[in-house]
């Protein structure tokens, strides 16, 4: 096929192809992709694909005919794909403590026990990051608080907030804040004072409660209900908006544990019950107590695209009845697929948002190219430290 | 059926990249490890990773490979100034500036600049009317309507 193609003048663009089941997949650099069958792909390569066919004419459209590319489109295509390489780091994670109150099986993040000393950050380091954060070159950034949890350090947090807003206005750029949060600190002024501040708030929610209890162990009671309690509190505050200050819709994120993996309809009704309208099956990262836990809670790739697989299904079938409540990863995907778009998830591009795209400023002041950096380095390992 | 497979390959027609591309296509199912046996010649050994492997069928896949991978790089060396070309100019490219609002109109300042260019032009037709003395038009061809007859308001 090779020599054959290298005898004719090559017509072919620049593209990466997959072949399965007898079909091709043809993809290129600017998003545009294309399914064919195998022996159509064969004839393409060899110049007896008619130019006058559909199929020719398709592949010209999306870019892959040497002689009939549409330098413009192309071009445009692959500067909105990759926009984020032109705007500067847009997200900052200020770790504000390592202490937390729960003992998660897969904690990943290096919490610590809620009276360890040492692990809070300081006024004055949280001074500073806000400072840093405020110096990158895009006109709108995000500040996002994680722990640990990031409510053991309430003072500072409180203050980051009110200093962040004030460096908004003296700066003019935008400024989101968001908060990661798994509620059991949580109490009327402190809710009060981050909806005031538009700070979006987002918990841990990993089904229903034996299960979310099982994967997130709480000493000071239980945990689910807790979770459930603040969230059916923010989102009245959601639903009931005065439209003075905007109150964001409060998000979960779903962490998949062994225990999880037969549970996949159990799980999205849960999403459900509760309002929440988007749900992110997101696997383990064997990093921290995960690591250790590994062959308790752990599970191979394939077990957890199984699981995926067998949730992605039922969510569509939800979807078909009416019921609005979208899988992250495949909203995410299409979006990159069909809209030649970026999502703006920073794992998922390429190259990864280490730097270019987040940065994480851990409790003491270090700073890491992102928050799985950070994690790293709370192993041992400080390869992702950058300052 | 085996449990290991050993294929040697010809480096002068599969370059190592090409045969580290095809071996590696295989590495779901399969343990591979590449040798370098010497300046021409390398040996790839296959081992599944569970349970036994059909030797014929991989080496048959591997041989697909083989000619995807040349096939690939074909295509990527023959593009590579067009492909370098198309994404110089989506990183050059600038933001298409916004565009200017509709005129509803003259600004007041815009009037202003107007009516005096208007009077100095006025002013130039006038002296170059009435100079020489004034005699360069004794028919007063040049004179317009109201100089002559006065404006119709006026009547």
């Amino acid at each position: 096929m090779a020599m054959k193609a290298k005898n004719k003048e090559l017509k072919v663009a620049s593209m990466q192809w997959r072949k399965r089941g007898g079909e091709v997949l043809v993809t290129n650099d600017f998003g545009y992709h294309l399914r064919m069958k195998e022996s159509e792909f064969k004839n393409w390569l060899s110049g007896r694909l008619s130019e006058s066919s559909p199929l020719y004419e398709k592949l010209a459209r999306g870019g892959f005919v040497g002689d009939r590319l549409d330098f413009e489109d192309l071009a445009s295509k692959w500067r909105k794909r990759n926009s984020f390489l032109f705007s500067g780091t847009g997200l900052h994670i200020f770790v504000v403590t390592l202490k937390c109150n729960h003992k998660c099986l897969y904690c990943q993040s290096g919490a610590v026990g809620e009276k360890s000393g040492k692990t809070d950050m300081s006024w004055s380091v949280a001074k500073k990051s806000v400072d840093t954060a405020f110096q990158s070159p895009r006109s709108s950034i995000t500040i996002e608080f994680q722990g640990g949890e990031p409510l053991c350090n309430w003072e500072v947090l409180k203050k980051t907030v009110e200093y962040s807003r004030k460096r908004e206005k003296e700066t003019g750029k935008t400024l989101k804040l968001a908060l990661v949060s798994n509620f059991s600190l949580m109490d009327e002024a402190r809710a009060s004072f981050l909806l005031q501040n538009r700070v979006s708030i987002c918990t841990s929610l990993d089904g229903p409660a034996s299960l979310h209890n099982k994967n997130r162990i709480f000493s000071g009671g239980n945990s689910h209900a807790l979770t459930l309690k603040w969230l059916k509190y923010f989102s009245d505050r959601h639903d009931n908006q005065d439209g003075k200050i905007p109150v964001y819709k409060t998000s979960a994120l779903l962490t998949v544990s062994r225990y999880s993996l037969e549970r996949h309809k159990e799980i999205a009704d849960e999403y459900v019950k509760l309002g929440l309208e988007n749900i992110f099956l997101r696997p383990l990262s064997p990093i921290g107590y995960a690591r250790r836990l590994w062959s308790e809670v752990g599970y191979s790739a394939e077990e957890f695209l199984a699981f995926y697989s067998r949730s992605l299904k039922y969510i569509l079938e939800l979807n078909k009845k009416g019921v609005k409540l979208r899988e992250k990863t495949a909203q995410m995907l299409c979006q990159k697929i069909f809209n030649f778009e970026d999502p703006g998830f920073l794992d998922l591009r390429c190259p990864c948002g280490a730097s270019v795209g987040q940065l994480a400023y851990n409790y003491d002041g270090a700073v890491y190219t992102c928050d799985e950096g950070r994690m790293v380095g709370w192993e041992g390992d400080d390869f992702f430290k950058v300052g | 059926m085996t449990n290991i497979l050993k294929i040697s390959a010809d480096l002068k027609k599969y370059p190592l990249g090409i045969v580290r591309y095809a071996s590696y296509a295989l590495s779901g199912n399969l343990f591979v490890f590449i040798r370098k046996i010497s300046a021409s010649k390398a040996e790839i050994s296959f081992s599944p990773k569970k349970g036994k492997m059909d030797a014929k069928m991989v080496s048959a896949d591997f041989k697909k490979n083989l000619e995807d991978e040349t096939l690939r790089d074909f295509i990527w060396e023959a593009n590579k100034k067009l492909r370098e070309f198309l994404i110089l100019k989506a990183i050059t490219a600038q933001e298409r500036a916004p565009e200017p609002e509709k005129a509803e109109g003259l600004t007041p300042e815009q009037e202003k600049e107007l009516e005096k260019l208007i009077a100095e032009v006025e002013e130039e037709i006038k002296k170059e009317s009435s100079g020489a003395g004034g005699g360069g038009d004794p028919l007063k061809i040049k004179q317009t309507w109201e100089e002559k007859y006065g404006d119709e308001s006026e009547k």
